[in-house]
């Protein structure tokens, strides 16, 4: 391989990094060249003695790791999306606000609920000698306000774990909308 | 030699090669690749990487024949790395031969 054909593979090879860089580098490999020949050697013995073009190609592009974030940052959108991004995210912080206040309130009226009937239940049980002839009917009734308590319980759990669960993807949503847009 | 070996050592010896006096790239390929058996082009990245984490810097100085040439300087950054370098190496060096040596073996 002679010196232009060398650097010509180099510089194509290289293609992964800025031209600036490229014409630097093929500048400096190109000088080498100049100074070998004016020690006699021929344009082949140099370019075989300076090695494969793609194993220096790859050595400059390994060396050079900070290049390509650099590349990558600069073509990072950093207008428009991540400006939409956070206009939603903003969005959706006000819609969550009365959501969160019905959830919140459906909660503490199932936690007023179960104190009340469980109060009820607790009073009529201690009326139990009061109960006369509908005794039956007034058990009956009894045992199905508690299983209602019961289920109420269950649903004020299940309420405030699945608050807490879109609380949290709530919260890293929005942290991702922020910081790296869609 | 192992290529493995080299890599790991390329570095210093460029470094200590520009301690004393300042060069150009040819001569510090030309000079390395006498004394250990690899590519010349071999050279040329690190230099490029030592430049970029401002190990040394470059100056272009005119020559007897042809274009000026690209002078390499070791910078005050440069010889302390070097300097640590030499450190850790002569280390290293150490445990590896007593390893090897079979001294820490038993």
């Amino acid at each position: 391989m002679n010196k232009k054909e060398y650097l010509e593979l180099l510089g194509k090879e290289l293609g992964a990094l800025p031209y600036n860089d490229v014409k630097e580098i093929t500048d400096e490999i190109e000088s080498h060249f100049v100074a070998a020949m004016a020690e006699g050697k021929t344009e082949e013995q140099i370019s075989d003695e300076l090695g494969d073009v793609h194993e220096l190609a790859k050595s400059y592009i390994e060396c050079t790791p900070y290049k390509l974030p650099q590349v990558l940052k600069d073509k990072a959108p950093k207008s428009k999306s991540s400006v939409w991004a956070k206009v939603f995210s903003v969005f959706l912080c006000i819609l969550a606000v009365p959501i969160t206040a019905c959830w919140v309130s459906f909660d503490i009226s199932l936690v007023a609920q179960i104190i009340i009937r469980s109060g009820v239940f607790v009073f009529r049980i201690g009326k139990y000698s009061e109960w006369g002839i509908y005794k039956f009917s007034n058990l009956m009734n009894q045992i199905g306000s508690c299983f209602y308590v019961i289920f109420l319980g269950c649903l004020l759990y299940f309420g405030i774990r699945l608050l807490i669960f879109a609380g949290k993807k709530f919260i890293r949503l929005n942290r991702r909308l922020w910081t790296r847009g869609f | 030699m192992n290529i493995q070996f080299k890599k790991g050592v390329l570095d210093m010896c460029v470094l200590a090669m520009l301690r004393d006096k300042d060069s150009y790239g040819y001569d510090i390929a030309d000079s390395l690749s006498r004394k250990i058996k690899l590519a010349d082009g071999t050279v040329y990245p690190i230099l490029r990487k030592l430049a970029s984490d401002g190990l040394v810097n470059t100056y272009l100085m005119e020559s007897q024949n042809g274009p000026p040439r690209k002078y390499y300087h070791l910078t005050d950054e440069g010889k302390k790395v070097l300097e640590e370098y030499i450190t850790d190496w002569q280390e290293f060096n150490k445990v590896v031969a007593g390893i090897i040596g079979g001294h820490e073996s038993e």
